[in-house]
């Protein structure tokens, strides 16, 4: 049967969903902790910054986060709560190697029965009686007792955990007061009690203090309460140490209570209507200043001034005031770090460093020091192929005026300092003359070499007479004693006084030098079969052995393997005719190894190369692929073949040093002291190898076509790489070595959907703007458009019912051009007109061009659902917007697609196709299939047509072409509450379901039973823990090994709420026992954070269903596979079993392997 | 009905896109809640030529309901795919001619094994309970009684194995379906007998019955007390300081006539009781007061028990909704307010039962026949539409003559 998938993460979530300070890897460091959905960041707060040190996965999602410290304990614990109601305890270690350990102190289910509350949990600590209160269900709370946790024992105790009735229902927030002898909390809520539950007036809210009583586990009324009458509360915020009183937060208020004392409200211009308080931080200890944001991303100082007349133990509040000061991204999760320095944790834009400065600049209070990518919530994304480099994934990202289109490619990016016109080039050196950084560029051409001279921004041709220009140079380095080795085709040359003087020459008198290498103090060249041996010395060079070889050189390698050392004692060469690579020792030339290559192409290029003190020797293959060997370097032995194909033209391999690469590498959490090597592969598909784990990774860099480059560490553009492609030559600096790079086009209103236009090189978008959007810096990319047109309708129905006053809400097509982004065209809707759906199509009456066709729905707020809509089509072309037809819809177009030349729309509940007309610029129904609510995601497959309704699960239809009908296949009989659908192949379906679970169908289109044909069978179940709202075919990463057995063909990502991308796969049948048995292995053997269970998270658990995961291979998981040592390795592989407890026998290289292209995939 | 409306289903899933909207499902199954018609195109596969007592849809799935007639037949059908034209085929049935372990007399209760549906529980007015298998279709248990017993009920939580059932004569059998037995006696009802038994919904020793003495008694079966709490229908929640509520004692009376229908709201803390003198009663559980909530006359003649369904939104429980049967008729009332919201009528004869599938949101009412109640009302009208659609009629005209030569219910017309 066909579930055999394999679901792994390409993107992390990134919309921050809790932060939390403290001191929790040491006592004396002080941690940043920003919980993102399934996994948690700690960072270390320095001077320099923030600095990421751990990134933690959990199994499950992270719905609170706190830090706090025990009275008996020296830094700080961690408690984390996750939406299957798992609670845990944590604590972090330092190891000897620098890494950062998590421990489990405490771990335990906290599920109930009960009413689930509207809310999110609620959670408060009072770590001086060791107590954490939780709000999980309606009219229970929660008490945790902790114990002791000081114990060094690593086993994990079980949370103690006891439930208290409580009277109050809806609670909104939960605090303990501090400084009082027993534990006391105070409880907001709305209305009074259970009486009033009937007349429910929403506007009133309470508060209530109780008491717990630690012996008897139970909670006592308190006599402190009070009434309120902020609009919206939705936060108390305790106030001083030992007394009653608090601030209350409101919507558009806030408010001081304090007992036996009437209530001091702030008045300030700045809460007026429009105002939505939604997060808040205190700034001191003493809480007498906080911060407060708003729904549009305003930043609020918040003051209480005290009078201190009577000393300071007995302070009252006099005044509380508000100001403004300034704008961030939209953040319900702000903390105040130091320094005036603030972190803003944001879910639908960028997270932010901020600085708070005492004084404006430029009219507000704060400068940005830092942005946090964030790509949630991704609502929909396409793939769009680049020519040769690659694809891009574009999502429509952020909400608000943080929106943003995100142009995301796997590889490295290039950003370019310069550039220089030069053609034909051959070969690329850096040379330090007269100087501590690079500054003179060898530049070798055929039959001539030409050097040029970089002096800050400028480059000038030199002509120093030491070196030999009339040839092309093979190699050039700087040597010892300040000497530098240019090798020709003619001749070595060893130039001295800074490039002015050769000081000797060697020549080989028969033939021509072919190929040549050097470190500092070696030199290797070969003529035609002829091997030399140099050794240089100041003003010397000796020619200290050589011998022939039974055929010509290839290429050869001294480079010495510990970058620290001067010299090497072997040097790899690769041989023509008799493809293969031989191992040398130095200076004796006697062959220690001799490896065929199995190729039938040469040699191009060979390096030894140490990556994590590992000795490798690697050579690229003249068509493209690459084979790399583990070097014995006492005995030259080369073992451990692997291969991977990289493009297609020759390749050359040129080492560099990882620091060249990323100067100023502080978001990484490498120690930049620790130098490390990184291999460059330039080719037409140019890679970065390096090494993660002792495994090598090809990274794809995101250029054309590198013919060869040198890394370049130039006093004014700091360490930087110059590469040669067919255009000429770019000084550039490399990026991070990151999977994923994400660039951004902030649209300043959120884009609904997005699809691209081939012919016309545009995306389409569908975008909506409010008034509250509105800020002073960002203007809607509906309103930066070049061409602005207003759309009308001729349709009596719409028209009559659209109301003529203009609308807080605008929504627009605009097109964007694909190269510049900028907005060529905004079409603005009619008022309450949306934007639902668009794509773009080229109908089979009329191939002559291809149109946009957009639908619409009318809505309004007080309707159960759209009553009426419509599909405008448009014909794009060269920049010019018409609209050439619009047909009345009677419900909401929730998606559309061309289908066989011509326009597939769910509408409502239903399928419908359009043909379109040209003869009469029309639309016309063709036919139509009922669903069931509503059909939200619809996607097509040759005939298939696949849709998704909103609880009725997926259906697969037909296309009757010869009697244009829509037949029923099959369909998922199950209610499922889906949000997104896609194809696997023409029998399997995945669907992914409101409460984070994807669900794979297969069609058994071969039983013989109707009843069986016709209903489709759930074989897979999984809990992803994500929200996934789109599907898309495709992968990042175009398929690099030649010998892969993965198809890359099946590959879909997925986009989710949380900014999470995933990729889906299908497994041969064979693979997936495999791997299946693998996890089974793994998830016993890796520790899991909070000790839950790799089965239990997986699990699908949906409102009101359960099941065991199955069918899905966790991908994360698998991949850890790959980072633990050897013996565990073997150990965990030893006993595997597969179905029906058969014995499946793999070894650790096979198994390691495997995982490796699976892991290159993304 | 104003308090069921609910945003606009576009602006609904804008807001779930964004990850706005944590309560999608809920606020979706509110919107179809209190909506319910008739599903004309989806029939039952027809099995009971008598009236059906009792029906029970399994909890795991909320796929496969129970039925059982005055006959002492059972019947099983398979409610899925809960499509707008179907007729849901009959999994299996129970009968003279297909078991011989079948019951002979009215069946009282029907009970599916809570954790899975692989067991189920009969219990007929041939004074026998049976234990059966689901696969096999088989009896793997049972137990005589010298008494009547008119129902039966099994816990909800996790490893409950516990059955209650309650006898004619007043008194409480547990059977322990591990062990098999069935000794534990609790005599907790005068002789007038008890009618109805119903455990907690979270709590697996607390059970409430209903007897014909209109008491209904709250009981833990851990405690040698026959009861805890016994429901008072003058022990009344109010504001009001004037009037003084009573407090429970050994005579109060939850209904002045028999208790035909108990039934546990989802939030776990309140009860909603039918009784033979035509009212229905929301208490709230943890200390037995009784609400003021006025429901009006709900008539239940000739009905021995009555099964009620309640719906309760899990996000907000001011959107509560029972579905109650009333004669002809199943009236469906907000439990907060006592408001009425509609009436659902189709049925010739008494409905006896009313159950509520969760998952796919929708109503089972059993009299003679079993009809089903979900928010199809705008589906039915576009299938309506399209079968008149000439460019469909060919296809369609057996199907046609067959929806043309049925009844034409309507849902809306109250029966006042």
């Amino acid at each position: 049967m066909a579930a055999m998938n394999y679901v792994v993460t390409v993107q992390r979530p990134t919309a921050v969903t809790a932060i939390t300070t403290g001191h929790f890897t040491s006592p004396t460091d002080f941690n940043l902790i920003v919980a993102k959905n399934t996994h948690f960041e700690i960072y270390i707060i320095s001077s320099e910054g923030l600095k990421l040190v751990k990134d933690v996965c959990i199994y499950g999602q992270i719905h609170i986060l706190k830090c706090f410290r025990l009275p008996n304990m020296n830094k700080d614990i961690l408690f984390i709560f996750t939406d299957k109601y798992q609670g845990m305890i944590l604590d972090c270690r330092k190891t000897n190697h620098d890494q950062y350990e998590i421990l489990t102190k405490c771990h335990g289910l906290l599920k109930d029965t009960g009413r689930q509350t509207v809310r999110q949990p609620l959670c408060t600590i009072d770590a001086k009686h060791g107590l954490i209160l939780l709000r999980i269900f309606e009219g229970v709370i929660k008490l945790i007792y902790l114990k002791d946790l000081s114990s060094k024992e690593s086993s994990s105790k079980s949370l103690e955990a006891y439930n208290v009735k409580i009277d109050e229902q809806n609670i909104i927030d939960i605090q303990f007061l501090p400084g009082h002898q027993k534990p006391t909390f105070i409880v907001l809520h709305p209305r009074a009690n259970e009486t009033s539950v009937i007349n429910h007036d929403q506007e009133e809210y309470h508060i209530r203090t109780y008491q717990v009583e630690l012996k008897e586990r139970d909670i006592t009324k308190l006599i402190w309460k009070q009434d309120m009458t902020l609009s919206e509360a939705s936060f108390v915020i305790p106030i001083g140490q030992d007394n009653f009183s608090c601030i209350a937060i409101g919507r558009n208020a806030v408010a001081l209570y304090k007992e036996n004392d009437r209530p001091l409200e702030v008045e300030s211009s700045l809460l007026d209507d429009e105002a939505s308080i939604i997060g808040y931080c205190p700034i001191d200890e003493d809480g007498c200043r906080y911060l407060l944001t708003d729904y549009s991303g305003k930043l609020y100082l918040l003051v209480l001034e005290r009078d201190k007349r009577n000393g300071s133990s007995s302070t009252t509040i006099t005044d509380i005031k508000l100001d403004l000061l300034g704008e961030t991204s939209m953040c319900e999760y702000i903390t105040y770090l130091d320094n005036g320095v603030t972190f803003i944790g944001s879910r639908f834009g960028d997270s932010q460093l901020i600085r708070l400065l005492p004084e404006p600049q430029n009219g507000s209070h704060l400068e940005i020091l830092e942005s946090y990518t964030n790509l949630a919530p991704i609502v929909d994304m396409c793939v769009v192929d680049l020519e040769r480099q690659g694809r891009q994934l574009i999502t429509c990202s952020g909400n608000g005026k943080d929106s943003s289109l995100r142009f995301i490619r796997t590889g490295i990016g290039i950003h370019e300092h310069a550039s220089i016109d030069l053609r034909n080039i051959k070969g690329i050196w850096a040379l330090k003359i007269d100087n501590h950084y690079d500054n003179h560029l060898v530049v070798a051409f055929f039959d001539q070499t030409r050097l040029f001279h970089l002096q800050n921004d400028e480059i000038e041709e030199v002509e120093l007479s030491g070196f030999d220009f009339q040839h092309q140079t093979l190699f050039c380095a700087n040597v010892i004693s300040d000497q530098y080795l240019q090798i020709t085709t003619h001749s070595i040359r060893l130039i001295g006084n800074n490039g002015k003087d050769l000081l000797i020459e060697w020549k080989n008198e028969q033939n021509e030098i072919t190929v040549g290498s050097s470190n500092t103090t070696q030199c290797v060249c070969a003529s035609g079969n002829q091997l030399f041996y140099f050794e240089i010395g100041r003003s010397s060079l000796t020619e200290i052995n050589k011998c022939k070889l039974p055929y010509n050189i290839a290429c050869l390698d001294v480079t010495p393997l510990n970058p620290q050392e001067e010299r090497t004692s072997l040097c790899v060469v690769g041989l023509w005719t008799q493809i293969s690579v031989w191992i040398y020792r130095l200076p004796t030339l006697d062959v220690l190894h001799k490896e065929p290559l199995t190729s039938d192409t040469l040699p191009r290029s060979v390096v030894m190369i140490t990556f994590d003190s590992q000795p490798y020797v690697v050579i690229s293959l003249a068509d493209g692929p690459i084979v790399y060997y583990l070097l014995d370097t006492e005995q030259g032995i080369l073992y451990e073949r692997k291969k991977v194909s990289l493009g297609t033209k020759p390749t050359t391999l040129t080492v560099c040093q990882r620091t060249d690469l990323s100067p100023n590498s502080t978001s990484s959490s490498n120690d930049p002291s620790t130098q490390r090597t990184v291999l460059f592969a330039c080719s037409d598909r140019p890679s970065v190898i390096s090494s993660s784990n002792t495994k090598l990774v090809f990274s794809a860099v995101n250029l054309r076509e590198i013919v060869c480059m040198c890394s370049f560490h130039s006093e004014y553009y700091g360490a930087s790489l110059t590469l040669v492609t067919d255009m000429g030559l770019i000084l550039g600096r490399i990026d991070d070595i990151q999977k994923l790079h994400v660039r951004s086009l902030v649209l300043g209103e959120p884009a609904r959907r997005i699809a691209f236009m081939e012919e016309e090189k545009a995306y389409i978008i569908l975008t909506q703007y409010m008034d509250i959007f509105q800020t002073d810096n960002i203007t809607p990319i509906s309103k930066q458009a070049h061409q602005k047109i207003d759309c009308t309708t001729t349709i009596k129905n719409i028209n009559d019912i659209i109301p003529p006053s203009q609308n807080d809400v605008i929504d627009s097509i605009v097109i964007l051009d694909q190269h510049t982004h900028e907005a060529r065209v905004s079409v603005r809707l009619l008022n309450r007109e949306e934007a639902l759906s668009v794509c773009v199509i080229t109908f089979a009456d009329d191939l002559s061009s291809s149109y946009i066709a957009v639908g619409t729905a009318i809505i309004f707020e007080d309707e159960d659902t759209p009553k009426v809509g419509r599909v405008i089509l448009y014909r794009y072309k060269s920049g010019h917007l018409n609209m050439v037809t619009e047909k009345e819809l009677n419900g909401a177009p929730h998606a559309m697609l061309a289908f066989q030349g011509k326009l597939l729309i769910a509408v409502g509940s239903s399928i419908r196709l359009y043909k379109f007309s040209p003869q009469n610029h029309e639309l016309i129904q063709l036919t139509q299939y009922l669903g069931h609510i509503d059909c939200l995601q619809v996607k097509i497959k040759d005939d298939f047509v696949l849709f998704n309704d909103l609880m009725k699960s997926i259906t697969v239809l037909r296309y009757n072409i010869d009697e244009g009908k829509f037949e029923e296949i099959a369909h998922d009989v199950q209610p499922q509450w889906t949000m997104a659908c896609e194809f696997f192949d023409d029998d399997t379906f995945i669907c992914a379901e409101d409460g984070g679970n994807l669900i794979s169908c297969h069609k058994d289109s071969g039983s013989t039973k109707e009843n069986e044909r016709n209903v489709l069978k759930e074989l897979g179940l999984c809990h992803l823990g994500e929200n996934i709202n789109v599907f898309r075919h495709g992968c990042l990463v175009t398929q690099q090994t030649a010998e892969s057995s993965i198809s890359v063909d099946t590959c879909t990502l997925m986009g989710g709420v949380s900014g999470y991308i995933g990729l889906l796969l299908q497994l041969t049948p064979s693979l997936y026992q495999l791997l299946m048995s693998v996890q089974l292995a793994l998830a016993e053997y890796v520790p899991s954070v909070g000790k839950i269970d790799h089965g239990t998270w997986r699990s699908f658990e949906s409102d009101g269903r359960s099941d065991v995961s199955c069918g899905f291979v966790d991908g994360d998981l698998i991949e850890t596979y790959l980072d633990l040592p050897k013996s565990v390795q073997q150990d965990l592989i030893i006993d595997l079993r597969g179905e029906n407890n058969t014995q499946i026998n793999t070894t650790v290289e096979e198994l390691v392997k495997i995982i490796e292209e699976l892991a290159r995939i993304h | 009905m104003d308090k069921y409306r609910v945003p606009n289903r576009a602006n609904l899933l804008r807001a779930r896109e964004y990850g706005l909207e944590t309560s999608f499902i809920h606020i979706e199954q509110t919107r179809r809640l209190a909506d319910f018609t008739l599903c004309k195109y989806r029939n039952l596969t027809s099995y009971h030529h008598s009236s059906i007592s009792t029906m029970n849809l399994d909890q795991s799935e909320s796929r496969y309901l129970l039925s059982g007639g005055s006959n002492g037949h059972i019947c099983c059908h398979d409610m899925l795919p809960s499509s707008l034209v179907t007729t849901h085929p009959i999994v299996f049935q129970i009968d003279r001619n297909s078991n011989r372990d079948h019951h002979t007399h009215n069946i009282c209760s029907l009970l599916w094994y809570p954790n899975d549906n692989g067991l189920f529980v009969t219990l007929g007015l041939d004074k026998k309970l049976k234990i059966w298998d689901t696969n096999q279709v088989k009896m793997v248990d049972e137990y005589e009684f010298s008494n009547f017993a008119y129902s039966a009920h099994m816990p909800s939580t996790a490893n409950a194995s516990v059955i209650a059932v309650a006898h004619e004569n007043g008194d409480l059998r547990l059977i322990d379906i591990r062990s098999g037995s069935d000794s534990h006696v609790i005599h907790s009802h005068t002789k007038k007998g008890i009618c109805l038994v119903k455990w907690f919904n979270n709590n697996p020793n607390l059970l409430a019955s209903g007897g014909v003495d209109g008491r209904v008694l709250f009981t833990d079966v851990r405690s040698s007390r026959a009861h805890y709490m016994s429901l008072d229908r003058d022990n009344i929640l109010t504001n009001n300081e004037q009037i003084k509520s009573r407090q429970t004692t050994v005579s109060s009376v939850a209904h002045h006539r028999g208790v035909k229908s108990l039934e546990f709201l989802p939030d776990n803390t309140h009860l909603l009781t039918v009784g033979a003198d035509d009212l229905m009663y929301l208490w709230n559980v943890n200390n037995g007061q009784r609400l003021l909530v006025n429901y009006g006359p709900i008539t239940t003649n000739n009905v021995r028990i009555l099964t009620i369904a309640c719906a309760q939104m899990k996000h907000d429980r001011t959107k509560s909704v029972v579905y109650v049967p009333c004669g002809k008729y199943v009236r469906v009332y907000d439990i907060l307010t006592g408001q009425r919201l509609t009436t659902l009528s189709g049925h010739l004869m008494p409905v006896s039962t009313c159950i509520y599938n969760r998952l796919s949101v929708e109503l089972y009412s059993c009299s003679d026949d079993i009809l089903v109640w979900g928010a199809v009302k705008k589906q039915q009208e576009d299938y309506e539409i399209s079968m008149k659609n000439p460019e469909r009629r060919n296809e369609a005209t057996k199907t046609l003559a067959q929806i043309l030569n049925r009844d034409q219910w309507s849902d809306d017309e109250d029966e006042d």
